[in-house]
């Protein structure tokens, strides 16, 4: 499929119609930037595929797409057997694509498009990202979507199993819990005996089987609360009256007394009234009375620590007493069986407990004499028997059998069913893993395979695209890391092989170029019904080397398709002219923001004309006054074959030609050199405001311009015959090593 | 001419169903791609159907082989 004809209209830099005739030939159309280039590949992308995907990744919604004078944008495109249109509105979106009359094509693939910004966002990817986007350009990028769901289910189905796992541990024991050490069938068939069963629990199968039907509730569990009181009795201290009343009789009569004592010796140290000591009342020194005090002092401190170990003494013991009564609690709370003989020593230790607890109490509180503790030993003497009636409970031996019996076997079909939830769960995880494993193998099989195809033809067109270059066989490799990752290697000066990433040695130059061979040879081994290929700006930031490359790479290897090259950079212009046949050529003359992009479709020099005739405005024309310049200067000096400085970038400003084209007439000795016209302009303001590509050209001002347009018109008269009207290339003949130019009608035009 | 993916999922899908590990859940697995369900949530779904389906194969409750064996 080829091209024909575009046209869009209302879509980003287009607010007018704007009609591009291809004649599905290739075409090279050269604009400044702004000029709505890029706008001609988005009405490309927009027809055929209902999207513009920058629009998505610089965060944008397609309608931002539509002109802010417009309300919808309409692009249609026609070619060998089709013509259709769609139109994008802020409303609705991209709408269907429309045949404008009958058509065998009524749905239409992606039309080939690359841009500068893709190539060089690809090559700035990691090596992980460049295998995604390698599938996708591969076609084979819903691949990509294949392993991250089973990899995420893999990770889910080994949760369930760890838990499954652990469930089937936590059956496990609760099952050796319940056997207790015993085997289960001697423990089947001792609870089977006792519960009267007889023989029918001999195996297994049988105790699974075994249907028990209601079972009677357990009598309540004093088991627990006898061990607990046991507990209690155990962990009760030795009596602390003892220690305590010792403390407390000489230590409430010392500490009063030596406080008092204290505190009237030291007011008549103080005073100096006596000098007798306050405790055996005999005469002393001072010192020795100082000396007398600081033993007491320290006396008084140790009654102090060893009164807080007794008062320690008694409030572990009244600890003690509260886990006690607590026990004897939890048994009352348990009524024991009819005729429980040590129901009335329970009654009675409680209460002896609870007495001795109040002494206990008041002792500490107030600093009283402490009773002895009581004698419990009458209790302690009837635990083995409370624990023997404890066990028994209220169930007789055959209840208790069956109950033992029907709780094994719950436990263990809980075991077996968590047993084969895990098998099912690992057979499960097993197969997931497998799946996993094989996907991972055909997606690295099928990704080798492709990289392959295109690694080749992307090296070759690399070494086309830049000759002489120390950087060879330029591969694309495939790494098994993580979920595969492809990158470019390299050789470097015939001695480093192997070098990878290719930003280690390339600069960005290079690496674009290497994205752009990729790019290429990925389209050129892609079956797609498309032989038309959109190129917008792809050579930012080629040299020379690298714009030759690629001229030739197209004309060598694309010649059966249609190229639509959109490029700011002239040079590249100039040497696709040069290096390739049947293209054709057009420039944006001319861009307004309300009239959209305007295509040359005269002579510069006569559209500045005119355009300064109707009316426009310096900031409208400054582009077209500039090329005109430029081309008034260089048809001449193109023409009569004059030599120019050598630039590899090719990127000349009016002045250079000027310059080149005066030395060129003064070598050869021509008279035109000497036209005040020529030294007017090598001054003229003009010329330093539209002369210089860096410049900003819309400085130029409406004068500057009519100037400009008269100098290039004398400058047009000067070159050509002023009889027929011929230019002086022509007739071009030295006549005595003076250079003079005849026409065709015979007389000299200069 | 076929497209390659579905060349390539055709591939993995006829290597899992002959492959002891993988064959219990290849089918399935294969069922939801072929239905546009490629989800996460669709395969667990089919491995729940498959853990629940081999639970119960013995009937409810639990077999008592697997019993002995846990046991």
């Amino acid at each position: 499929m080829r091209i024909t004809g575009l046209t869009v209209e209302g879509l980003r830099g287009c607010p007018r119609p704007f009609v591009l005739e291809l004649k599905g030939k290739s075409l090279c159309l050269v604009g400044e930037n702004g000029h709505a280039k890029t706008t001609l590949a988005d009405a490309a992308e927009l027809w055929s595929s209902g999207d513009i995907a920058a629009f998505h990744t610089e965060g944008c919604q397609l309608a931002a797409a539509i002109h802010l004078d417009a309300s919808s944008a309409t692009v249609r495109i026609t070619g060998t057997g089709f013509s259709h249109s769609r139109t994008l509105t802020a409303a609705d979106g991209a709408g269907e694509l429309v045949a404008d009359a009958p058509s065998a094509t009524a749905q239409v693939a992606p039309i080939p498009i690359l841009r500068h910004s893709t190539i060089a966002g690809f090559m700035g990817r990691t090596a992980g990202e460049k295998k995604k986007a390698l599938l996708d350009l591969l076609g084979i990028g819903s691949l990509n979507g294949l392993r991250e769901p089973l990899k995420t289910t893999v990770g889910h189905v080994k949760r369930d199993l760890d838990a499954a796992a652990s469930q089937l541990a936590g059956e496990r024991a609760t099952v050796e819990l319940h056997l207790a050490g015993e085997q289960l069938l001697a423990y089947a068939h001792r609870h089977a005996a006792a519960a009267g069963l007889g023989e029918l629990l001999d195996t297994q199968e049988a105790l699974l089987e075994l249907e028990l039907g209601e079972l009677p509730p357990r009598a309540p569990d004093r088991g627990s609360a006898v061990d607990e009181l046991t507990v209690a009795l155990t962990g009760l201290p030795p009596d602390p009256a003892a220690a305590w009343n010792t403390e407390v009789g000489d230590a409430d009569r010392l500490q009063l007394q030596g406080t008092a004592d204290l505190l009237d010796a030291a007011r008549r140290v103080i005073g100096r009234e006596d000098r007798a000591c306050p405790v055996c009342e005999q005469p002393v020194a001072g010192w020795q009375l100082l000396a007398r005090l600081a033993e007491r002092a320290a006396e008084l401190r140790e009654i102090r620590a060893r009164m807080r170990e007794a008062e320690h003494g008694l409030a572990t013991m009244q600890s003690a007493l509260e886990r006690l009564v607590g026990a004897l609690d939890l048994l009352a709370r348990r009524p024991p069986k009819e005729g429980w003989s040590a129901a009335q020593v329970l009654n009675t230790a409680r209460e002896t407990v609870d007495r001795y607890r109040a002494d206990l109490g008041t002792a500490r509180a107030q600093r009283t004499m402490c009773p002895p503790t009581p004698d419990l030993a009458a209790l302690t003497e009837r635990l083995p028997d409370l624990r023997e009636q404890a066990s028994q409970g209220d169930d007789d031996a055959q209840t208790r059998a069956l109950i033992a019996l029907a709780e094994l076997r719950q436990k263990c079909l809980r075991l077996a069913q968590a047993e084969e939830r895990h098998h099912a769960l690992a057979t499960a995880h097993a197969a997931t893993t497998r799946i996993l494993e094989l996907a991972e193998e055909e997606i690295e099989t099928a990704t080798k395979d492709a990289i392959e195809r295109v690694s080749a033809l992307a090296g070759e067109y690399y070494d086309r695209l830049r000759t002489s270059s120390p950087i060879t066989d330029v591969r694309l490799r495939y790494k098994r890391a993580r979920a595969g990752q492809v990158e470019f290697t390299l050789t470097y000066d015939h001695r480093h092989r192997n070098v990878s990433p290719p930003q280690r040695i390339m600069s960005t130059s290079q690496l674009n170029a290497l994205g752009l061979a990729l790019h290429l040879a990925r389209l050129k081994l892609e079956d797609q019904p498309w032989r038309t290929v959109f190129l917008d700006d792809v050579v930012n930031s080629f040299d020379a080397n690298h714009r030759q490359g690629l001229a030739r790479l197209l004309n060598e290897e694309f010649s059966a398709w249609q190229m639509i090259v959109l490029t700011h950079d002239r040079a590249f212009n100039d040497i696709l002219r040069r290096s390739t046949s049947g293209w054709r050529f057009r420039e944006i003359a001319a861009f307004s923001p309300r009239g959209g992009p305007q295509l040359s479709d005269s002579e510069p020099r006569r559209a500045l004309r005119a355009r300064l005739d109707d009316g426009a405005t310096p900031m409208e024309v400054a582009h077209l006054a500039r090329r005109a310049l430029e081309q008034s200067l260089r048809t001449p000096l193109a023409k009569l074959g004059y030599e120019i400085r050598y630039d590899p970038d090719q990127r000349y400003t009016a002045h250079d030609y000027l310059l080149a084209l005066r030395r060129g007439l003064a070598h050869a000795g021509s008279p035109l050199n000497d036209l005040p016209l020529l030294d007017r302009m090598e001054t003229a303001s003009y010329m330093a405001n539209l002369g210089v590509h860096d410049r900003d050209a819309t400085v130029a001002t409406t004068d500057d311009l009519l100037r400009l347009a008269d100098d290039l018109d004398e400058l047009d008269n000067a070159f050509h015959c002023a009889g027929c009207g011929e230019p002086v290339w022509r007739q071009h003949r030295p006549q005595h090593g003076r250079e003079s130019f005849r026409c065709g009608c015979g007389a000299l035009a200069a | 001419m076929p497209d390659p993916v579905s060349q390539i999922i055709d591939s993995l899908f006829e290597r899992a169903s002959v492959d002891s590990v993988a064959a219990p859940l290849a089918n399935s697995f294969a069922c939801a791609y072929r239905d546009g369900d490629w989800t996460v949530e669709r395969l667990e779904a089919s491995v729940r159907g498959f853990v629940a389906s081999a639970s119960s194969a013995t009937g409810e409750p639990a077999s008592h082989a697997a019993a002995r064996r846990a046991l």
